[in-house]
C-alpha cells in the first residue's frame, strides 16, 4: 500500500455521508448535544460546553486508544476487505438460485408502481439490516468465543463517536459477512421480483432511513450525554441514554439493549431496558478483563481468550466422550 | 573392375540415404520430375503452404496484378471487417448510423453524392464494433482500424522487399490487436442476445396467452444468439471448454412454447425434443452466458447486462467489510 492511500482512508470515512462519523453528523449530534444540554437540562452555556468537551473524556486513556485502534484499523480494512466475498457475489448467487423455483418467476411483480418498489426496497434493507446487526450483536455477547472479540469494544471506559471504532479486526470482519448477506440478500430477491424498477429512496446517497437516524444524533450513543426518549419511543428507537446503558457495568444492565436504530428487536426478544434518570453509568468492564488503553492486549488479548473458549470446550467433550468409554466398559 | 564399380555404386547409394536420412524432416526439396521440363528450375516444390503464399509471399499477388501477396491479403482481411476507410474520422454513432442507413452523409467521404460500397460503407463486424462502441466503454472500431492501418504501412515501407524479423513481428502485433479485439465484438454480441432472449422469456411470461410477437422476436434474439456463439468459435484459436460450457447453455435450439427443446437427432435425422425446460432454468443459462462472455473474454459494453441491476444496487451500498460496531 502506498502512504497517500493509506492517508486517504484515515479521513475517508468523515466524508463519507454513509458513515456514522460523517463530519456533517458529527456537527449535527454537536447541536442536537447543546439543544439537549440548555433547553432541556437548563445548563448554562459556559458549563454546557466544559461537559460537552470534556478533556478527562477525550483525551482519557481509553479514548487515546479508541484514536489509535482507528489508525491502525484502517490497515487492517484495507488489506482485509479485498479478501472478503462482495455482495455483489452472494447477491448473484441468490439471484440465481432464485431462477431454479417455480412458484414465482423473474419480474413477476414487475408491474407494481415504481415509488411502491422503491418504498418497500428501502424499508425492508432497513429493517433486514437492522435485525441482523440485532441478531449478530446478541450472539457477540452471549457465544463465548465471539465475547472473547467483541469484549474489546466493551473495555473503553470512557466514549466517543469514535469507540464505535473501536473494533477487534475479526469482529470487523464478521461485521463484514453479515452485511455482504443482508445486502445481498435483499437485493436479489427484490430484483428477482421486481425486475428493473427496484431503487433506493436516498439522501446524499444513503438510505432516507439510515440517514434519519445519523441526523438524529447516532454518533451520541459513544458518548457521555445521556439523551433520553419518552419511554414510548425508547419501545421503538433506541436512545443514546439506552446504548450507553448497554456498556454499562452494572449487573442489572448486562446483556441488554443489543439493538442499533430500532428497539422493537430487543422488545421483541425481551433484552429491553429503557433509560434511567440521573444515574451515573459506569463504562467498562471489571476483574481481569479491566484492560482499556494497552494495544497489545486489546489485539492479543482476545486470541489467548478464544484459544482458552476451545481449550475448555474440547476439554468438556474428553471428559465427556470417556466418561461414555468408561460406562460402556462398565456395563 | 566389376568389384569397384560396385563399390562405387555403394557409396554413391550409402551416401544418398545418408542426405535422405538428414533432409527427412523438412518437405522437399524434390528434384524436377515434369516431363519434357526445359526451364532451369531444379526443386519441383511451388507450394510451401498458407504462409509462403499469405504471408511470407513479395511477388505480384496474381500475374500483372499492381500489388503484392502480402498487400492483398491484409486488404482482404481489412474488407472482411467491413469499415469504411475513413472509419478513424467516425464517431461510433455514425459509423453505426451508416450501416443502418440512417448516416448516409456521414459514409460519404469524399462528397460525390454517393456511397462507395467498396470504401464507404459500414458491413457485418464493424457494425457490430461500433454498436459496442456505443456503450462508451470500449474502442473496438478505431483500435482494430488503427491496428489495419498500421500493419497496411507496415508492409508498405517495406517496398516489396521481404519483411526483417523486426518487421514481422511488429506486423503479428497489429494482426493480434485485430484478432483479440475482434473476438471481443463477437462476445459482446453472444452477451447482448443473451440478455434479449433473457428479456423476451419475462415478457413472454407476462403476455400470457397473447405472445406470438414476442415469441417472434424471442425465436429471432435467439437465432442471432446461435449465430455468434458459431462464429465466435470458426476462430483461428480452438476455445475449448469455454466453447462447450457456451453451446450447452444455448443448446440445439431455442426452449419452445411448450418447454420442449431440441435435444439431438434420431437415426432417422429427424429431431428429438423429448426434454422438457423450465423458462426460468433457461433465463438461468442465458445469465451464464453472460457471465462466461465476461470472464471469458473480458466485455465491457455488456448491452442488455441483466445482472448490471445487481450490480448498481450493490454499489449504492456501504460495501467494504466496515470495522465498525456498537
Amino acid at each position: 500500500m502506498e502512504l497517500p492511500d493509506y492517508i486517504t482512508t484515515l479521513y475517508a470515512d468523515f466524508i463519507d455521508p454513509k458513515k456514522r462519523v460523517f463530519i456533517g453528523y458529527l456537527l449535527l449530534s454537536l447541536l442536537i448535544a447543546f439543544a439537549w444540554m440548555i433547553a432541556l437540562r437548563r445548563t448554562p452555556l459556559r458549563e454546557s460546553l466544559a461537559k460537552i468537551f470534556d478533556r478527562k473524556v477525550f483525551f482519557s486513556p481509553s479514548a487515546k486508544a479508541d484514536y489509535k485502534i482507528f489508525i491502525i484499523n484502517r490497515l487492517f480494512s484495507f488489506f482485509i476487505s479485498p479478501l472478503l466475498l462482495t455482495q455483489l457475489a452472494i447477491a448473484t448467487s441468490i439471484y440465481y438460485l432464485l431462477h431454479r423455483q417455480g412458484f414465482v418467476h423473474s419480474g413477476q411483480f414487475s408491474d407494481v408502481s415504481k415509488p411502491l418498489i422503491v418504498g418497500l426496497y428501502s424499508v425492508t434493507l432497513f429493517l433486514v439490516e437492522d435485525l441482523t446487526k440485532y441478531l449478530v450483536h446478541r450472539w457477540m455477547h452471549r457465544w463465548p468465543l465471539f465475547w472473547a472479540i467483541h469484549k474489546i469494544h466493551h473495555s473503553a471506559e470512557t466514549m466517543t463517536p469514535i469507540t464505535v471504532y473501536r473494533v477487534h479486526p475479526l469482529e470487523g470482519v464478521l461485521y463484514g459477512l453479515r452485511g455482504t448477506f443482508s445486502q445481498g440478500l435483499v437485493i436479489s430477491a427484490f430484483v428477482f421480483a421486481f425486475g428493473s424498477g427496484v431503487d433506493l429512496y436516498t439522501i446524499v446517497g444513503v438510505n432516507v432511513l439510515v440517514f434519519f437516524f445519523h441526523v438524529t444524533g447516532s454518533n451520541l450513543r459513544h458518548s457521555h450525554i445521556a439523551i433520553r426518549y419518552w419511554p414510548w419511543l425508547e419501545h421503538i428507537l433506541i436512545s443514546p441514554s439506552q446504548h450507553q446503558l448497554h456498556h454499562s457495568i452494572a449487573r442489572e444492565h448486562h446483556d441488554k439493549n443489543f439493538g442499533v436504530a430500532l428497539a422493537v428487536w430487543d422488545w421483541m426478544f425481551g433484552s429491553l431496558h429503557l433509560s434511567e434518570t440521573d444515574k451515573d453509568l459506569t463504562f467498562g468492564l471489571t476483574g481481569k478483563d479491566k484492560e482499556a488503553a494497552r494495544l497489545s492486549h486489546i489485539y492479543f488479548y482476545p486470541i489467548l481468550d478464544m484459544g482458552r473458549v476451545i481449550r475448555r470446550r474440547l476439554q468438556r467433550l474428553k471428559t465427556f466422550v470417556v466418561t461414555r468409554v468408561m460406562r460402556r466398559t462398565d456395563g | 573392375m566389376l568389384k569397384s564399380k560396385f563399390m562405387r555404386t555403394t557409396v554413391i547409394v550409402a551416401a544418398a540415404f545418408v542426405a535422405t536420412a538428414a533432409t527427412a524432416n523438412t518437405y522437399g526439396p524434390y528434384p524436377i520430375t515434369l516431363q519434357g521440363y526445359e526451364g532451369d528450375r531444379t526443386n519441383s516444390v511451388s507450394y510451401t503452404g498458407q504462409i509462403a503464399r499469405h504471408v511470407l509471399h513479395d511477388g505480384p499477388y496474381s500475374d500483372g496484378a499492381a500489388y503484392t501477396g502480402k498487400e492483398h491479403v491484409w486488404d482482404e482481411a481489412f474488407g472482411y471487417f467491413g469499415t469504411p476507410a475513413h472509419t478513424i474520422g467516425l464517431t461510433a454513432d455514425q459509423a453505426y448510423g451508416i450501416a443502418k442507413g440512417r448516416d448516409l452523409a456521414a459514409a460519404d467521404a469524399n462528397g460525390d453524392g454517393v456511397v462507395d460500397l467498396r470504401s464507404e460503407m459500414v458491413f457485418g463486424p464493424a457494425y457490430y464494433a461500433a454498436g459496442a462502441d456505443r456503450s462508451g466503454n470500449t474502442n473496438y472500431l478505431p483500435t482494430i482500424t488503427q491496428a489495419f492501418i498500421d500493419g497496411r504501412e507496415l508492409i508498405t515501407s517495406a517496398e516489396g522487399a521481404a519483411l526483417t524479423d523486426e518487421q514481422r513481428n511488429a506486423l503479428r502485433g497489429y494482426a493480434s490487436t485485430i484478432e483479440e479485439n475482434w473476438e471481443r465484438v463477437i462476445a459482446e454480441a453472444i452477451f447482448k442476445y443473451a440478455g434479449s432472449v433473457y428479456n423476451d422469456i419475462s415478457a413472454m411470461q407476462e403476455a400470457g396467452e397473447d405472445n406470438a410477437e414476442i415469441y417472434r422476436n424471442y425465436v429471432k434474439h435467439w437465432g442471432e444468439l446461435k449465430g455468434f456463439t458459431m462464429a465466435i468459435q470458426s476462430g483461428r484459436n480452438n476455445l475449448g471448454a469455454t466453447a462447450v460450457e457456451m453451446n450447452t447453455l444455448v443448446g440445439f435450439g431455442p426452449v419452445t412454447l411448450d418447454n420442449s427443446y431440441v435435444t439431438g437427432l434420431d437415426a432417422d435425422g429427424n429431431f428429438t425434443r423429448d426434454r422438457r425446460m423450465a423458462w426460468s432454468d433457461y433465463q438461468l443459462n442465458m445469465l451464464k452466458v453472460q457471465e462466461l462472455m465476461v470472464s471469458a473474454f473480458g466485455v465491457e459494453a455488456r448491452a442488455k447486462d441483466q445482472l448490471a441491476e445487481l450490480e448498481a444496487l450493490a454499489g449504492a451500498l456501504d460495501a467494504a467489510a466496515s470495522a465498525e460496531t456498537d
